[in-house]
């Protein structure tokens, strides 16, 4: 693999996990105490919970992350 | 949409007060959503787009061109994605909590916003409902308007609004029966 690719692949996965994980820690923060039910809880209603929202953080990640690997070995 | 009792940790909010009992609370409606979510389609469109006719139909022959076109679409794409995920957060950031004694609006975003506004519900003089327009009574969703005396609080894009405004009339009423009681035992006191 070309090292120039490899170099942006690795910047742009990076600058993801980053963002991301800055809003997540964030969001995480802030809804603590805001009535969010969780899934063990009796009140457990809402679409999404605790656990729903981490794993959707989890696959928008890496869904961004596959796109551009994928986009960048194809175009690149 | 409208979560009811019971009485747990997860009811448990930020600003609660020792003797206020949890009712119900509720987010706005998804609709609210639906723009930045079509956004979001229509910035992947315009990428996807620009991508193929610079890389399909054109076929840049300076790499370093090529390669820069490509970052630049990249750096769009993520705005556009990220931009979504914040709204998408401040979505979730955004709670009306209704207790036995008062009506709480905590509303929130990522970095810059930090608001918690209560109302007494036996102080409300007028609770009123408006519902404009075939979506909104397709969807059932619209705007409360709660009066007291110095305050107003407007909560838009309220889910199932036909039954909240019914609990929180309920709601009213009985914390007024509350109040007017606990006037007549300090009277008799």
């Amino acid at each position: 693999m070309e090292s120039t690719l490899l170099t942006a692949l690795v910047f742009f996965a990076l600058l993801i996990f980053a963002i991301e994980g800055a809003m997540w820690y964030i969001f995480h923060r802030k809804i603590a105490g805001m009535c969010l039910p969780d899934e063990s809880g009796p009140g457990a209603r809402s679409l999404f919970t605790h656990i729903r929202f981490k794993a959707f953080a989890i696959v928008h990640t890496l869904l961004l992350i596959v796109v551009i690997i994928v986009t960048y070995l194809f175009l690149w | 949409m409208v979560k009811s009792p019971p009485l747990t940790a997860d009811t448990e909010f930020q600003g609660k007060h020792p003797g206020e009992a949890f009712q119900f609370s509720f987010r706005q409606h998804w609709i609210r959503l639906l723009w930045p979510f079509t956004k979001l389609i229509v910035w992947h469109l315009l990428i996807i787009g620009i991508a193929f006719v610079t890389f399909a139909m054109i076929r840049i022959p300076d790499s370093f061109t090529r390669r820069a076109t490509l970052v630049l679409l990249t750096v769009f794409y993520l705005l556009a994605n990220f931009e979504f995920l914040a709204r998408f957060y401040r979505h979730y950031l955004y709670v009306i909590v209704i207790t036995d004694k008062k009506i709480h609006r905590i509303k929130k975003s990522l970095i810059i916003l930090d608001d918690h506004q209560s109302i007494d519900l036996w102080a409300l003089q007028d609770i009123n409902k408006y519902q404009h327009g075939l979506i909104q009574n397709l969807l059932g969703f619209g705007s409360i308007e709660l009066e007291a005396q110095d305050t107003l609080l407007r909560i838009h894009f309220t889910p199932a609004i036909a039954n909240i405004y019914e609990k929180l009339m309920h709601l009213r009423e009985q914390a007024r029966t509350q109040m007017s009681y606990r006037g007549t035992a300090q009277q008799k006191a």
